[in-house]
């Protein structure tokens, strides 16, 4: 049987790092306020109890629609640069933006359960809305970095 | 009521996924991968336990899946 097993979990924290340099200019003063608080999220979910189901769902739903137009302007810069990227930039902002839509989907998919989590299956729930939710910001933080560095070369060569 | 061979197939690829948070997913490549183990994934997914056809990463019921197959093989093995 040939099963691969594929990308492991990293620390976001550890991701948040890496990208961070990247996106030191003013202009991206946004995604680093959106960075801050995906990964504020991250950590205060860990506080909710059953009974701040109610405060847990609203942090969630600002961080995701958050993070959604996020995705939706990442996906409308691909589109405008398109005509100027290269085959390979293409295919790999391509695959890139697909593993970022197939996490949000994962994450969605948990948030559903742990909106309909009854207060004993809270814990369990909650632990698999934050795997998946940590998996979405490093994909992010993956996605963000993959297009930056796309800008930048074609930066370079102009 | 015993266990049919595609159930085994389906038990055994589950048992593939490293844990049952889903912080790691499977990929089946059908190429290589067994026709049963290929078909298994593809049942896996239409029950909405997998994320795509041919692996991807555990859905809350996969999970929850999981947790009860490695409870099972603890039993067994113990």
């Amino acid at each position: 049987m040939t099963l691969k097993h594929s990308v492991g979990a990293l620390l976001v924290t550890a991701s948040f790092m890496l990208v961070g340099p990247l996106h030191a200019e003013p202009a991206d003063s946004t995604v680093d306020e959106l960075k801050r608080e995906t990964r504020e999220l991250g950590e205060t979910l860990q506080k909710y109890g059953a009974d701040q189901k109610d405060q847990a769902e609203d942090s969630i739903n600002r961080a995701l629609t958050a993070l959604d137009e996020r995705i939706a302007e990442l996906e409308e810069e691909l589109s405008e640069n398109w005509d100027d990227m290269s085959s390979v930039a293409r295919e790999r902002s391509q695959e890139s933006l697909a593993s970022l839509r197939e996490q949000r989907e994962r994450v969605q998919a948990w948030y559903n359960e742990l909106k309909a989590s009854s207060a004993s299956a809270w814990e369990r729930a909650k632990k698999g809305f934050s795997d998946a939710y940590d998996a979405l910001s490093e994909q992010w933080s993956e996605t963000e970095r993959d297009l930056t560095l796309d800008q930048e070369k074609r930066n370079q060569s102009i | 009521m015993p266990f049919s061979p595609d159930t085994i197939a389906e038990l055994n690829l589950l048992s593939q996924f490293e844990s049952s948070s889903g912080q790691a997913g499977i990929k089946v490549h059908k190429s290589g991968a067994s026709p049963e183990t290929v078909q298994a994934a593809e049942r896996l997914f239409a029950k909405g336990l997998i994320t795509r056809d041919d692996g991807g990463y555990l859905t809350p019921m996969g999970s929850e899946a999981v947790e009860l197959t490695q409870k099972l093989q603890s039993i067994l093995t113990t």
